[in-house]
């Protein structure tokens, strides 16, 4: 790394007060944002979806699980895909931390994928995930929420996060959420794609505050550094801690 | 709970809006990140000295071979029976992070 400014404490806690003015304006402006969220309408979901989980055939309504919300995690595994998305499953290391604490907020977590359901399970028993994971293979739901494209489209201009766009891919990564009413009634609330995902990446939370930061400015690609956690090089003795130099 | 219920397009049109106000949010954090990284900074001189579970050591040790390193101050005093609740609700989205081990 280039050298770097070094100041005295008293020095660096003046800049650090500045930019804690600035800090404290984001989380501010994220609150906001995140109560206009709230507050967009939603669109009932009329649409019979059934989906393949591991206690049989489910709903929709079903998944929300006594819940009255739903997030679900559009997981990039396609009907002839070998394994996860790389990217996805950067994502999806974070999810098993947050899923206990969700449903003491009414929320229940689930992850949909279009590989069939045998697929998913033996990914996930590789990954040592725990969150629940069920395919939408056999409906249209993944289509229906612009993260699954028809082997025609790829390569062609789609919609994708609200745009039109070419897509690469048969399929794309995204989130949608869901509310249930007392009746039993669906509701889509909010879906989001691309870097609108970015909130839900610990690591990059982390890395936003390091010198280095996310380092992806020579990459051909933002997550071009990503493999799946047990394909690191060092992934056997990462967390070991504390002088381990084996 | 009574919210407004619409059309497809209608919530299309809606969000469209809310995604400009998304895309100018993540745009700010990434300002905001690179003024961060910006930020002077402060050389340790102290010797500090920790107790892990491979024996004694100095902060530098800690680095494990890497440039750069995030501690969490834990809420854990000594006379605590239990780590902070709201530590530990923080501390259970770090091993995602970290990798397995």
């Amino acid at each position: 790394m280039q050298s770097h400014r070094i100041v005295s404490a008293d020095e660096w806690t003046k800049a650090r007060k500045a930019f804690l003015a600035k800090e404290k304006e984001f989380t501010q402006a994220r609150d906001r944002l995140s109560a206009e969220r709230r507050a967009l309408p939603w669109v009932k979901v009329d649409k019979a979806y059934v989906f393949d989980t591991p206690q049989g055939k489910k709903t929709l309504a079903e998944l929300f699980d006594g819940r009255s919300q739903l997030i679900v995690y559009h997981f990039m595994l396609g009907p002839g895909w070998e394994e996860g998305c790389q990217s996805c499953s950067y994502l999806a290391d974070h999810f098993d931390g947050a899923t206990i604490h969700l449903a003491q907020r009414d929320v229940t977590f689930l992850a949909v994928s279009r590989a069939p359901l045998a697929k998913i399970e033996a990914f996930k028993r590789r990954m040592g995930w725990k969150f629940p994971w069920v395919s939408s293979s056999g409906n249209d739901f993944n289509f229906d929420f612009h993260v699954s494209f028809k082997e025609d489209e790829v390569g062609k201009n789609v919609e994708y996060n609200y745009e039109r766009q070419e897509i690469d891919s048969d399929e794309m990564p995204g989130a949608s959420v869901f509310y249930k009413d007392e009746t039993g009634a669906v509701f889509h609330t909010y879906s989001a794609y691309a870097r609108g995902l970015d909130i839900l990446v610990g690591a990059y939370n982390f890395l936003d505050l390091t010198p280095k930061g996310r380092d992806e400015d020579q990459l051909p690609w933002t997550m071009a550094w990503v493999r799946h956690h047990d394909k690191y090089e060092d992934s056997k003795h990462t967390s070991t801690c504390c002088g381990s130099e084996a | 709970m009574q919210h407004e219920i619409v059309s497809r397009e209608e919530w299309t049109a809606a969000r469209k809006v809310h995604l400009m106000k998304e895309k100018e949010l993540t745009r700010l954090r990434d300002k905001l990140s690179a003024e961060r990284r910006a930020l002077p900074w402060v050389k340790i001189d102290k010797t500090y000295v920790f107790n892990t579970p491979n024996g004694k050591r100095t902060l530098a040790d800690l680095f494990e071979g890497r440039s750069q390193l995030i501690v969490q101050h834990f809420m854990f005093g000594p006379d605590w029976n239990a780590g902070c609740s709201g530590c530990s609700f923080s501390a259970d989205h770090i091993e995602g992070a970290l990798g397995p081990s």
